[in-house]
């Protein structure tokens, strides 16, 4: 392309003819002392809690701390550009980020930034970062599932759209891998994902956000990233960010699912903040309002009622723990705030049961509500039959002669641990779910080998979508079994069995 | 501007003594006499502050201080006081708030207007009605000459700025440029 000189200082001549001279008026301030983030400033006495500030250079600061004298605040970019005595310029304006569809398939920073290299994010809309979650009155019962594709989850502790459920788990035990892959099992629905990274390195993030390109989730995600080399208050400000992101789809009557990942390193930063703001430390040196900075987070993520569009925002925020240890300050702190929680343990994870998913230690507090009638018919026992099965297992561990109906359970125990394992980047629709499950809670697994199960599992998807896809339009339309469709669904295990046996040569 | 709290008190302090005698213009000249040589000389405040130099040396540079500018007795004792308690070193910071309490008591408030060229008096005067009127105050104006703002004026009360040079209007065109 030939750049005309003509049409440059067409284009340069336009601008100044439209800028407009006018005097500036501002109020001002001088910066006492500056580092670690943060900044004491002298002056702009009419300035408002989380006001941004403007630094020169255009770099802006969160005020976070309003003295007699001085205002704490934290600074959103390089710090190494300010010093002592520049002047502060206040702007007036709440923290805000931009918000609305424009923002799917984007990655910003904790601020609203484009960190893609896809050009400007032309959003037409911006909201407050740090809003009041709806009362009560603006509410409504958590009763429709979102599914987030992993067997384990939607049986035993299912999330409904609205919910927030926790994951929580050591290092390295698939925590992002069980979110990441929720997102994915939006594909197909309506419901808009916001992925926030706190504290991960940039490799990370790189990685999640090539798994969900790869696999078609970029488009309907917002990745928020607030890296480990950016500074306390971008990431202790990225979940709040994210949070404003996802309630514009929940209060335009849309879905939306947000990921905390993780909420521990967001306590991290806001003890760096508050402790660097001289804010007296409490227990493990987490300021006072740590509880509350958790909890008017989470708050924000529900279901508003029918006058209000009947929109949602759910929540799936992470801790890590250290070394299995809920027990501890951040573990306890987010547990009592969430509406249940999914555990995850190293000891399966290196067992093979991947998610890692400890159905005893899991409960979602909102139960059945947020499962189909169908969902409830297959896995109303599992629940039960796997707690029977451990306690069991542990038991037949010493060898003595078993009676039958032991035995028998711990077959179908030991059937359903394997069926819940689930490969990454599989995340099983609701119909699917439902057929394995049958399945294995009414014994058309119990004459198979345990290790041929997963082989069995993905040949029978495609069983029934050659030869009987009606059971899969049945169950996505009525939501529930009935007497023909079970009948429907037994001849159908019953003839696969038959052949699967076959083809392996089994008796 | 560190150590407000401090000086805050201690301004408080010579404040009322100020406003029983009546003495804030006495007051208020020695002081800021006092924190520009302070500022513009460092030998003098490294005298009264630096700790290697016994206390009984310093008062003694002070006195002969307070001698040689002819300090009113009140003012002679705070001062002293002051390095007693080594708190000298916040000398400039008293002098402003000092400053600035007098001027809320008179309803008064310090202004500087920067301009490229020397204003003549009328400018001057318009600019101070200016102030005056978005204020409320009396407006007292120091006029600074700065070429580097090419033209236009800045004008400053506290807190508030009034940019209205060709300098900032430049940089503002450069942004527009930029950003759009």
């Amino acid at each position: 392309m030939q750049i005309k000189a003509e049409e440059i200082s067409q284009i340069i001549k336009g601008q100044i003819k439209d800028y407009e001279s006018k005097v500036d008026l501002s109020e001002t301030g001088t910066v006492i002392s500056v580092g670690d983030g943060i900044a004491r400033v002298y002056g702009v006495e009419k300035c408002m809690a989380m006001e941004l500030l403007e630094f020169p250079s255009g770099i802006l600061g969160i005020a976070l701390n309003l003295e007699a004298d001085n205002v704490g605040c934290a600074i959103l970019g390089d710090v190494r550009k300010i010093k002592e005595g520049d002047t502060v310029k206040r702007t007036g304006r709440i923290a805000e980020v931009p918000v609305g569809p424009e923002m799917e398939g984007r990655v910003v920073d904790g601020v609203g930034t484009p960190i893609d290299g896809q050009g400007p994010l032309n959003a037409k809309h911006s909201s407050k970062i740090e809003v009041l979650a709806p009362g009560v009155i603006a509410r409504k019962s958590v009763h429709e599932p979102c599914y987030t594709g992993a067997k384990a989850v939607d049986a035993m502790t299912p999330v409904g759209r609205g919910q927030r459920e926790l994951v929580i788990g050591d290092r390295q035990i698939g925590k992002t891998a069980l979110c990441v892959d929720a997102i994915i099992a939006q594909k197909y629905t309506d419901v808009h994902c916001v992925y926030v990274a706190i504290g991960q390195k940039k490799s990370t993030v790189a990685l999640v956000v090539e798994a969900l390109r790869k696999h078609g989730a970029m488009e309907y995600t917002t990745v928020v990233a607030a890296c480990a080399s950016d500074p306390a208050p971008m990431q202790y400000v990225a979940a709040f960010a994210g949070c404003a992101m996802g309630e514009y789809f929940r209060d335009n009557g849309q879905h939306a699912l947000i990921i905390y990942d993780d909420l521990s390193k967001q306590a991290v930063s806001y003890r760096e903040l508050s402790l660097l703001l001289r804010r007296p430390p409490g227990r493990e040196a987490y300021p006072g309002d740590i509880f509350f900075n958790h909890s008017r987070l989470l708050e924000r993520s529900c279901k508003v009622n029918d006058a209000l569009g009947a929109g949602s925002l759910t929540a799936l925020p992470i801790i890590e723990t250290q070394a299995g240890d809920v027990s501890a300050f951040i573990p306890t702190n987010v547990i009592s705030i969430t509406d249940g929680q999914v555990y995850l343990e190293p000891n399966l994870f290196f067992a093979g049961v991947r998610p890692a998913i400890n159905v005893g230690l899991s409960v979602s507090r909102v139960g059945g509500a947020a499962q189909v009638k169908a969902m409830k018919q297959v896995a109303g026992s599992l629940r039960l039959d796997l707690a029977q099965y451990r306690e069991l297992a542990a038991f037949a561990g010493f060898g003595s002669d078993l009676d039958a109906a032991t035995q028998a359970q711990l077959t179908r125990g030991a059937r359903l641990v394997e069926i819940l394992k689930q490969p990454q980047y599989q995340p099983l629709p609701m119909e699917k779910q439902i057929c394995i499950l049958f399945a294995g809670t009414r014994g058309y697994l119990d004459t198979l080998p345990v290790d041929s199960l997963a082989e069995y599992e993905q040949q029978l998807y495609a069983h029934i979508e050659k030869n009987q896809p009606s059971i899969y339009d049945d169950l996505k339309e009525k939501q529930a079994i009935d007497a023909a469709l079970e009948e429907k669904i037994r001849t159908t295990l019953q003839a696969f069995g038959e052949s699967f046996k076959a083809a392996k040569g089994l008796k | 501007m560190k150590n407000t709290v401090i000086a805050k008190r201690y301004a408080k302090a010579l404040f009322a003594v100020g406003k029983e005698g009546n003495a804030f213009a006495d007051f208020t000249k020695t002081l800021n006499a006092m924190s520009e040589l302070f500022v513009g000389m460092p030998e003098v405040a490294d005298a009264l502050t630096n700790p290697l130099y016994p206390v009984e040396a310093r008062e003694k540079v002070m006195e002969h201080l307070l001698a040689s500018m002819q300090v009113s007795q009140v003012l002679g004792n705070f001062f002293k006081l002051l390095v007693q308690k080594k708190r000298a070193n916040i000398l400039p910071d008293i002098a402003a708030v000092f400053q600035a309490m007098v001027d809320a008591d008179n309803n008064m408030c310090q202004g500087t207007v920067v301009s490229a060229m020397e204003l003549t008096p009328e400018l001057s005067a318009k600019v101070k009605a200016t102030l005056e009127k978005i204020t409320g105050k009396q407006v007292v104006l120091t006029a600074q000459v700065d070429p580097s703002i090419i033209g236009g004026i800045v004008a400053k009360v506290g807190d508030l700025v009034l940019d209205g040079s060709i300098k900032s209007q430049l940089a503002g065109l450069k942004e527009s440029i930029k950003g759009s």
